[in-house]
Order: C-alpha cells, then sequence, then structure tokens
C-alpha cells in the first residue's frame, strides 16, 4: 500500500519522462517511416537516447521513463530503445496502455 | 407618433436564465471530461552487466516464452495459446518443489521472455500482461489467505515471516 501511494505520488510530479514510438506523421495524413521521440524532440540517432536519458536521471534520480508506443509497431525498435535505456541507467519503464483490464 | 410607440415596444432579452444554462454547461462538460491517467505495465530493466557471468541458472527454474515475428507463442519449445500462459506461469511460479520439471521456489523462478525483432508489440503487452498478471494473481492469493483481503486493498506489504510479498513472488522476468 506503502509503495504504491508513493508510486500515485510520483506520478503526478515530472517525474515521468515520455517515450514515443511510432510511425512519424507526414502532411496530408501520410505515415512515413517509425521513429522515436523523447518529449518534444525527434531522435535522429538511436545513440542520442543514451545522452539524452542519462541527463535527465542526473537531475532527477527517481526518473520513471514511460514508453508509449504504436500498437502496430515492431519490437526490434522497442528493443534498440531499451538497450540504450539500459546504458543510460533509466531502469524504471512503464510500457503505457490504455487498455481496460 | 407611430413610430415612437414601436421603438419603446422592442424590450430586452431576458438574462435571468444565463445563470442557468452556464451551470448547466459546467455540469455538462464536468461529468464528460475524463482525466487522463497514465496506466501501463510498469517493469525495471536490467543493468547492463559489468562484465560479469550471470550466475548459472539450472533449467527447471528458467521459463522460456519465444513469440516470433507472427506472433505465435513458444513455452519451453511447446507452442502455446496466449491466454493458457497465465495458468502456466502460476503453476511454474508456485511449484515449490513439487514437479521436477517446474521452478524450486518462487524465488529462484524466472520467466525469460525472447521476442524477434518483427515481433508486433501488441502480442508483447498481451503477452507481458499475462506474466505480470499471473504474479498479481499469487500475491493477492498468498493476502488472502494470511488476511482474507487482496494484496492491494491490504495495508500492509508485510506476511508473518517478515518476507513481502513482493519478495514471496519477485518479479524476475527479463527479456534479450
Amino acid at each position: 500500500m506503502l509503495k504504491l501511494s508513493i508510486l500515485r505520488k510520483l506520478r503526478k510530479s515530472a517525474l515521468v519522462s515520455y517515450i514515443y514510438i511510432g510511425p512519424e506523421r507526414l502532411g496530408g495524413g501520410q505515415l512515413g517511416e517509425t521513429s522515436v521521440q523523447i518529449d518534444d524532440g525527434l531522435i535522429e540517432e538511436m545513440g542520442e537516447i543514451r545522452n539524452i536519458m542519462y541527463d535527465k536521471l542526473m537531475e532527477e534520480p527517481r526518473l520513471i521513463v514511460s514508453l508509449r508506443v504504436d500498437q502496430d509497431s515492431e519490437f526490434g525498435i522497442i528493443t534498440d530503445v531499451q538497450q540504450e535505456l539500459r546504458h543510460a541507467g533509466t531502469l524504471r519503464i512503464n510500457y503505457s496502455t490504455r487498455r481496460q483490464l | 407618433m407611430l413610430n415612437k410607440k414601436r421603438s419603446r415596444e422592442s424590450g430586452e432579452i431576458d438574462g435571468s436564465s444565463l445563470a442557468d444554462i452556464a451551470f448547466l454547461l459546467l455540469i455538462f462538460f464536468l461529468v464528460v471530461t475524463t482525466i487522463d491517467i497514465d496506466t501501463g505495465i510498469g517493469l525495471v530493466l536490467p543493468p547492463i552487466p559489468d562484465d560479469i557471468e550471470p550466475p548459472p541458472v539450472r533449467e527447471r527454474n528458467l521459463m522460456n516464452i519465444l513469440v516470433n515475428a507472427q506472433g505465435m507463442v513458444l513455452i519451453n519449445e511447446e507452442p502455446a495459446a496466449i491466454p493458457t500462459v497465465r495458468e502456466r506461469v502460476r503453476e511454474f511460479v508456485d511449484n515449490n518443489g513439487a514437479d521436477p520439471d517446474l521452478s524450486e521456489t518462487p524465488d529462484d523462478a524466472i520467466v525469460s521472455i525472447k521476442t524477434d525483432r518483427r515481433t508486433p508489440y501488441n502480442v508483447y503487452i498481451d503477452m507481458l500482461d499475462e506474466v505480470m498478471g499471473a504474479y498479481e494473481e499469487l500475491r493477492n492469493q498468498a493476502s488472502m489467505d494470511r488476511f482474507g483481503v487482496p494484496f492491494s486493498l491490504s495495508g500492509t506489504t508485510t506476511v508473518p515471516n517478515g518476507k513481502r510479498y513482493t519478495d514471496m513472488y519477485p518479479k524476475t522476468n527479463f527479456n534479450c
């Protein structure tokens, strides 16, 4: 119970950092290549994630990374992102889902 | 004369119902709005190993789940359907040494989920949901047996011998 309430409190504050993975939205409703976005910036190269997340972790050691992944994605790119997160040391992650239990 | 009378007739619009309408709108939006709550499956990634060999794991303590590019599941080299995974994981973790092919203790039990690069994400999430659900059920059951309330509702996380439910059934699954 205690743990849960702490977790809920964390969720409210700015401890959560979002990583979006999904097809890029092009003009005219078209979808492009699958890409990775952290907060507001698109990631050009996978290696950047490590540095960005490491900086975030230094600012907030209790960081939770929430992965918001498009339903139709393939798992390979998520594995790549996870590898980067492990290198950065941000190990607490959360797969965001909208489904009802 | 006639003109003057007509201009006097045009009265004001009655504004007294404005407050009612505004109030009604306010209530409508209060009811309709959903607050965006983050839900999801949380887990902790294993840290990058520092060139230390991982400790050897006995085969019976390891449950291998493979998901291929078509979203089909193999458990210990045998095909399985996703809805059956929960039951399989429960049996495997809560075996306590009874069946020689399943885990020795919940502490030792390791569930390994491996995926192909082209595995669909939603299949993986369904998979993970089943595994996490199995652990949740086991913890709830342990809590029900001792206190008669589910794990999520019990005011304490410790059981009489000082172990936490989360330690009784530690989540030790990883994926590569």
